[in-house]
């Protein structure tokens, strides 16, 4: 059966775009409490932004991210 | 068999073929010196590759367009399909009609779907620099009243005989060419005279929400800025533009598409099946995958957290600037000489009472 090359291609890249799209949601879902410091911490001190301003915010949601998966 | 008449210089063989597969390959050429630079005369390689300006990554703007053909194949889009329709409702407010039209890659799966028989086409030329997007256009061709045909090619390298189509139409296309002015200025040889380009592209207020949550998030990560975002025309440069390639009549309008989402996640997949996703060659290729980038999972919470409206979703804003041009024939009005007028501003102000 004839199956171009580049719709399988395509196809895969889908799945893992869209698998990863949703793994990224689950994750953010279970880590909402800590996205959502980081995200009121940054939206915060949106005219004094520099580099690692909300580290701890940041390092809190990195270690949930990372536990969750 | 079919040659562009360049009056800018050397002309160069190309061979392509066509979609639809007749007796013998249709071979074209398309002429490398058609620039806007053409002032040289038809200088040397070197000299043109040195005097364009690359901003986008064509070929990866070519693979984005494959993945958005396969994204976007059940699913009617509103957004490109609100656009389309504004685009194509303009050819009702004109008393002509367009035996022959051209369309431009960017939405082109909407406007052969809303056509509709509108404008009075009897032949449709669908052009696209992705080979699937033009497949999946074609296998979604219902209406057989119109003789469509398909070809895979540049808009930055029109492969059209000069003064050979009535219509060109891009919907939402033209904003990622690296000289749009060139492509208008090819957009209007191809044109007969007393014809219509009608064009819509993004403008320069589109994902501002999205711009600044990317600085931002970039900003406190990593303590600089990467482009992230494509440069986009401004609407005071849309008429330069139209008078620059040489149409008359121009006409430019905008309008602004708030869309919301439940997500920022929701924004970017939006973005991936439309095709617009990032190809600007600045960008930053060491990261090998936007999701496994720590910039993207606090892109998203700041753009969240700032622009969370109160039933919890997210704007985005689309600048769509619309633009029309004709290519001037003598029925055009011209702009009068100077020094001709009878009745000067004086006199218009004291018959109209002198209200300021």
């Amino acid at each position: 059966m004839f199956c171009p090359l580049s719709f399988s291609n395509a196809g895969m890249k889908e799945k893992n775009s869209s698998a990863t799209a949703s793994t990224l949601g689950r994750i953010l879902a279970t880590c909402s409490k800590q996205a959502k410091d980081y995200g009121s911490c940054v939206a915060s001190k949106v005219h004094e932004i520099e580099k690692d301003l909300c580290l701890k915010e940041f390092l809190a949601l990195k270690n949930c991210m990372q536990h969750t998966v | 068999m079919r040659r562009i008449n360049s009056v800018y210089g050397r002309v160069e063989i190309l061979k392509r073929v066509l979609e639809k597969p007749t007796k013998q390959s249709h071979a074209f050429s398309a002429s490398r010196s058609f620039s806007t630079e053409g002032a040289y005369g038809g200088g040397g390689e070197s000299q043109q590759n040195s005097s364009r300006v690359k901003i986008f990554d064509r070929d990866l703007k070519r693979v984005h367009r494959d993945r958005a053909a396969w994204l976007s194949r059940n699913k009617n889009d509103t957004f490109v399909d609100a656009v389309a329709e504004n685009l194509l409702d303009r050819l009702e407010d004109c008393k002509k009609t367009f035996p022959s039209a051209l369309c431009l890659g960017g939405s082109l799966g909407a406007v052969q779907r809303l056509l509709r028989g509108r404008g009075g086409i009897e032949k449709l030329i669908m052009m696209d620099t992705s080979h699937d997007m033009i497949k999946s256009c074609r296998d979604a061709q219902d209406d057989n009243s119109i003789e469509t045909s398909y070809l895979v090619g540049d808009e930055e390298f029109l492969p059209i005989k000069e003064s050979s189509v009535d219509l060109i139409i891009s919907s939402l296309g033209l904003h990622w060419t690296n000289d749009l002015p060139g492509s208008m200025i090819q957009c209007k040889l191809a044109l007969k005279p007393d014809g219509l380009f009608l064009a819509a592209i993004l403008g320069g207020e589109t994902l501002k929400e999205l711009r600044i949550a990317c600085t931002l998030a970039h900003m406190e990560r990593e303590g600089g800025i990467s482009p992230r975002l494509s440069p986009l025309a401004q609407v005071r440069d849309a008429g330069n533009l139209l008078t620059r390639a040489g149409f008359s009549l121009p006409g430019v309008d905008v309008d602004e598409y708030v869309v919301k989402y439940k997500s920022a996640l929701d924004l970017i997949e939006h973005l991936r099946a439309m095709g617009e996703t990032n190809a600007l060659l600045q960008r930053n290729k060491a990261k090998f995958s936007i999701f496994l980038s720590r910039i993207f999972s606090v892109l998203t919470t700041i753009y969240d957290s700032m622009f969370a409206t109160e039933d919890g979703t997210i704007p985005a804003t689309f600048q769509v600037i619309y633009m029309t041009g004709w290519k001037e024939h003598s029925s055009h009005p011209q702009a009068k000489r100077r020094g001709s007028a009878t009745v000067s501003f004086t006199d218009i102000h004291k018959q109209f009472g002198g209200q300021s």
